[in-house]
């Protein structure tokens, strides 16, 4: 967490986070405050990695062998070839370590067909399947097709991003406000790098793991 | 406890200090975190009083003598432990 997030929040007219309301700075209510609360990112979203797992048990083995195959049910759908209930993770850690949902591999492969716009029916379990894929091997990409998103708005291809830029501007960075919880002793904060468990992250050269 | 001892606890003390100093920066009405502040300052105080007892005067302002200016006369830390 750092300042330039703070002054988005004020700037934006939003109460800090642990106040959980929003409040309009000027005459018209900001964007942030008509669907969602200021402190909490679009529904979906969460972070890719608790605590626990990160410094307790570590990723499991299997959980980095997911972390690094192809995603069967994110690879590209096929018309009536994935069903809702088809998509879930094969495991519930799996889901929660899942990163956010920035991947564009997950909902707009060049084989997604018109019939796939039934993930739009039940948007929450799509996006969960969307989530897959942020913690990106080397060479992966990270950005969308060129012209996958043209003008900015969302074509049958870019469903990971529908939604993102109403709430949010494009073009700018948006860090989920960080809140007090346990920490670790201060021997271990010193020798962790930071007091903060949450952001303990096992960071490596050129991506995360 | 000897001055490695206590150097390594105001280190961890002061790292404490700056990192609830960093998220305070951010969250200055979290109670929570600012207990945690005043926690880690304590702490660190506390080492450096042990350390300067020890050692001499840890920083410059710390300098309490009236006959010397110890500042200089101390051992500095890389000179190793007495």
């Amino acid at each position: 967490m750092n300042a330039s997030n703070y002054m988005y929040f004020n700037r934006m007219g939003c109460t800090a986070p642990e106040q959980a309301s929003c409040r309009p700075l000027g005459a018209q209510a900001p964007s942030c405050c008509s669907e969602m609360r200021c402190d909490m990112p679009p529904a979906g979203i969460r972070p890719w990695l608790e605590p626990s797992q990160v410094q307790m048990t570590g990723i499991q083995p299997e959980q980095a062998q997911t972390a690094k195959s192809p995603r069967p049910w994110t690879a590209g759908f096929q018309s009536g070839q994935v069903q809702m209930t088809g998509i879930q993770p094969p495991q519930t850690q799996a889901a929660e370590a899942r990163p956010l949902p920035m991947q564009p591999g997950a909902g707009q492969s060049p084989q997604m067909q018109p019939g796939a716009e039934s993930l739009q029916a039940q948007p929450g379990a799509a996006q969960a399947s969307q989530m897959e894929g942020m913690c990106l091997g080397m060479g992966e990409r990270m950005c969308p097709e060129p012209g996958a998103m043209p003008g900015g708005f969302c074509g049958e291809g870019d469903m990971p991003f529908c939604g993102l830029s109403e709430q949010f501007p494009v073009g700018m960075g948006y860090v989920p406000m960080q809140r007090w919880q346990s920490t670790y002793s201060m021997e271990d904060g010193f020798r962790r790098g930071t007091i903060f468990p949450e952001l303990d992250l096992p960071f490596m050269m050129g991506r995360c793991i | 406890m000897n001055e490695r001892m206590i150097m390594k606890q105001l280190n961890e003390a002061s790292f404490a200090m700056d990192d609830a100093v960093l998220y305070l920066d951010t969250h200055p009405d979290d109670r929570e975190a600012l207990s945690y502040y005043h926690q880690a300052v304590a702490m660190r105080r506390e080492a450096m009083d042990a350390y300067e007892a020890l050692c001499g005067p840890l920083m410059v302002d710390a300098v309490k003598s009236l006959d010397e200016w110890t500042w200089l006369t101390d051992r500095w830390p890389w000179e190793g432990e007495a």
